[in-house]
């Protein structure tokens, strides 16, 4: 308090940038001022009680002068009314003194303090100029005015003083230009480091990292960046940094960090190990533990030594926020795991029959409820518990290696591996526990597989029905036979399969199937189908239609091919039979549809005039009656001259 | 497989059941939790989990059961689920909260406040369809409750 007081009295007058010489001068100033004062007003005091008042009178206004002029600086702020004052009075008071003083000569001795007030006070210039003025005005006091006249004047005495006062003034001049030099050299200087600190200030206020530096005991520095303090907040001075970190980390992480700091101590330890093995190189920092809200940030640690000159080290420590960095790593790991897993989940689907996939996902997803059931019945008897989940998870794993699902037969057999350790005695709540954590995994599989037998699924629906579905399949064949029946014999024809349930046809039947088709179409496009200019003549759709259809009722198998031709001509079977059969015209007036069904399924019947390789080689229609009658079926036939003719084929599922 | 992240809570609703309720929960078989599935819950506390792993812990009680509970921890009866059963049930996840969580101590997890579900077999919107819960059932004397985990990194 006193002494806060003293300096405000001491710099008054000053500003906040005052600069050093004011400073300086501010302080003579007001020391000077002060003493100058106490001591004026004491002479006064003395004066009166010696009854000069006259001198009291002139003391007294010089302190209140004086004291005027101080209290001017401190409202101003302009240390220069202080300074001229304080010269000024000094010019005055000096010269009284040396006009009036007696025997003692106590002029001559205040006139040497004379230059050192005015050259401080006012400068070089305006302090030399008054100095040598007032070294004039002295000459002229001490050898032509004498002082008073009853006081005798010794004139080598003058002569001394005057010399005196000459080396005085040089000195101070010479004082005085050393000082400014010496003044202007340290603001510069000063000026200089202030940037520089302003600069420092600058990049460590803004910086995105921490900076910082610990000593031997591993304290902080003062001087850190702003973000070191943003992120760990406010610390204490000689902070220990382990200290800061404790509450953040894992403990591990801190103990590790702790001996890993104490090895930059050991200069044997070279400075690319001591990178390499740093534990918090990435670490997940949490802040404000004891609140509900938390922040945590991945932070990149890096320590550098610093060796001083005098053999003392140091550490430069760094971080800065990676958490966005992190999160992104650990998702693109994720996902990349995620996606590795679904193509060899993938590769391993597309291996697998459709139907069967479809059967196991189904059983297996049946199983795992199963078991889940079993683990909500209340127990005492972990063991039969764990040995029935044991059988049912051997099962599915049996199955899911049967289907080449490798990497779930895989999870099945850890599972089993596990179930099988577990099955010897009574199991605790944790391994419980991990038991149905297995189970959840298994069920997550399953999962993703069905995903992506989904996505399959509606990938194909996306990029067009059926692609590469068996009965697209066996459309595009169809067709393209058709397409080249139809160019030979100049027909037009379009295949209607919406009835046709290809996925009813058993193994055992496939080959008649196949057979029977390519012989009916053979057939329809030979025989039946007219060409395009027939058919228009005869009224009807320029392009023939043929429509295989096949359903299933109860254990029987309905199959039908049906073409819009011509249907049977009884005159033409009628001349074949008499022609190629030895059939006498009485035999063949009578003829009915049925008769002559049987005639077109009798071995070496054609009703084409021409033999080629596709059709009329008569053999065709029989092949197929004798497989049908092979598997116990029945062929039927059904036609309408001039406007259809259907196969029906009859069959025991 | 990781189980590390459920144990602690386990352990700790063992031991505050057995300090606060002077209970003696008895464990039985883990079972994965259906999300459609009514388990005839009154009252749920359910506490979220941040960092490392993600997910949602909850334990949630029937009626009869938490009433009960609450009245051998206040000593006076109670007749219907009021703020007092509320407010204790919260008190107490909350420490069972922080008791998991010496046990989490190495992980880099953050929980938060038990926040409670009331409602008469309510059911809790559990983050994310792909996550299995995984649902812990608890004997006590006076009747059963669960524990439920529903958490990120559980399955691998």
């Amino acid at each position: 308090m006193f002494k806060k007081f003293l300096f405000s009295i001491l710099y008054n007058g000053l500003t906040e940038d005052s600069g050093l010489k004011d400073k300086s001068r501010s302080a003579v100033l007001n020391s000077i001022s002060l003493i100058s004062v106490v001591i004026l007003l004491s002479y006064a005091v003395i004066d009166i009680i010696a009854k000069i008042y006259l001198i009291a009178f002139i003391t007294a206004t010089t302190a209140i002068l004086i004291l005027f002029a101080i209290i001017l600086v401190g409202i101003t702020k302009r240390i220069s009314i202080g300074t001229s004052t304080v010269s000024y009075i000094a010019f005055i008071f000096f010269l009284l003194i040396l006009a009036t003083s007696r025997e003692e000569r106590a002029g001559y001795f205040w006139i040497m303090l004379f230059p050192l007030v005015s050259i401080f006070f006012l400068g070089i210039t305006h302090g030399t100029i008054l100095t040598v003025l007032f070294g004039l005005i002295s000459y002229f006091l001490i050898f032509i005015y004498k002082g008073p006249a009853d006081v005798i004047f010794i004139h080598g005495m003058g002569v001394r003083v005057m010399g005196a006062y000459i080396g005085v003034s040089l000195f101070t001049i010479a004082f005085e230009i050393i000082r400014m030099m010496a003044f202007d050299q340290l603001e510069k200087t000063t000026n200089d480091l202030v940037a520089r600190r302003k600069q420092t200030a600058m990049i460590f206020n803004n910086v995105k990292q921490g900076i910082f530096l610990l000593d031997e005991d591993l304290v902080l520095s003062e001087e850190r960046s702003f973000y070191f303090n943003e992120l760990f907040g406010k610390t204490r001075i000689n902070q220990p940094f382990l200290e800061l970190l404790k509450d953040k980390l894992p403990n591990r992480d801190f103990i590790a960090t702790k001996d890993y700091l104490e090895l930059f101590f050991n200069k044997t330890v070279n400075p690319a190990l001591l990178s390499s093995i740093n534990p918090i190189e990435k670490v997940l920092i949490t802040f404000d533990s004891k609140k509900a809200e938390e922040k945590q940030v991945w932070l990149e640690f890096a320590f550098e030594r610093i060796l001083s000159k005098n053999g003392s080290i140091e550490i430069l420590g760094l971080f800065r926020d990676i958490t966005e960095r992190v999160t992104l790593e650990e998702q693109l790991i994720k996902e990349e795991n995620e996606s590795i897993k679904n193509m060899e989940n993938l590769f391993q689907i597309i291996h697998v029959n459709p139907e069967l996939m479809e059967e196991f996902l189904k059983d297996t997803s049946d199983e795992i409820n199963s078991i889940n059931e079993l683990l909500k019945v209340e127990t005492q008897d972990t063991r039969s518990l764990v040995n029935n989940i044991f059988t049912i998870i051997h099962g599915i794993k049996g199955n899911a290696m049967l289907l080449g699902l490798s990497n779930l037969s895989e999870r099945l057999k850890t599972f089993e591996d596990y179930l099988k350790d577990l099955k010897s005695s009574t199991a605790t709540w944790r391994e419980l526990l991990k038991l149905t954590v297995n189970l959840a995994e298994i069920k997550h599989d399953l999962d993703q597989i069905n995903t992506l037998i989904e996505k399959i699924i509606s990938f194909q629906k996306l990029t067009g029905e059926n692609v590469k579905s068996k009965k697209y399949i066996f459309e595009q064949n169809l067709k393209k036979s058709i397409d080249k029946l139809c160019k030979e014999y100049n027909k037009d024809v379009i295949l209607d399969l919406n009835d046709y349930n290809i996925d009813l046809v058993p193994d055992k039947y496939k080959k008649l199937f196949k057979d029977s088709i390519s012989q009916f179409i053979r057939n329809s496009i030979a025989h039946g189908i007219e060409d395009k200019n027939e058919r228009i003549i005869k009224n009807k759709k320029p392009d023939g239609t043929i429509k295989i259809s096949l359903e299933k009722k109860d254990d029987k198998l309905y199959f039908s091919f049906y073409d819009d031709g011509r249907g049977l001509s009884l005159e033409k079977i009628k001349k074949i039979a008499i022609e190629k059969k030895g059939y006498s015209k009485a035999q063949v007036e009578n003829f009915t549809t049925a008769d002559a069904a049987k005639l077109i399924f009798s071995p070496g019947f054609s009703t084409s005039d021409k033999v080629d390789n596709l059709s009329g080689q008569g053999i065709g229609m029989n092949v197929i009656k004798t497989h049908v009658d092979k598997v116990g079926g029945k062929l039927n036939l059904r036609s309408s001259s001039g406007s259809f003719c259907e196969f029906k084929i009859l069959l025991h599922a | 497989m990781d189980t590390k992240y459920i144990e602690p809570f386990i352990e700790a609703t063992i031991n505050v059941f057995r300090e606060f309720y002077k209970e003696e929960p008895i464990l039985r078989s883990p079972f994965l939790f259906d999300k459609e599935e009514n388990l005839g819950w009154d009252l749920s506390a359910v506490i979220g989990i941040a960092g490392e792993t993600k997910g949602v812990v909850s334990i949630s009680f029937p009626k009869n059961l938490i009433i009960q509970l609450t009245e051998k921890l206040v000593g006076h009866e109670i007749d219907s689920l009021n703020d007092d059963v509320i407010d204790s049930t919260g008190e107490i996840v909350n420490i069972i909260a922080g008791n998991a969580k010496k046990g989490l101590e190495q992980y880099r997890l953050v929980i938060s406040l038990p926040s409670i579900v009331e409602g008469p077999d309510h059911k809790i919107a559990w983050p994310t369809s792909s996550m299995p819960i995984i649902t812990i059932p608890f004997d006590t004397s006076l009747g059963p409750f669960h524990l439920s985990v529903g958490l990120e990194d559980i399955i691998k």
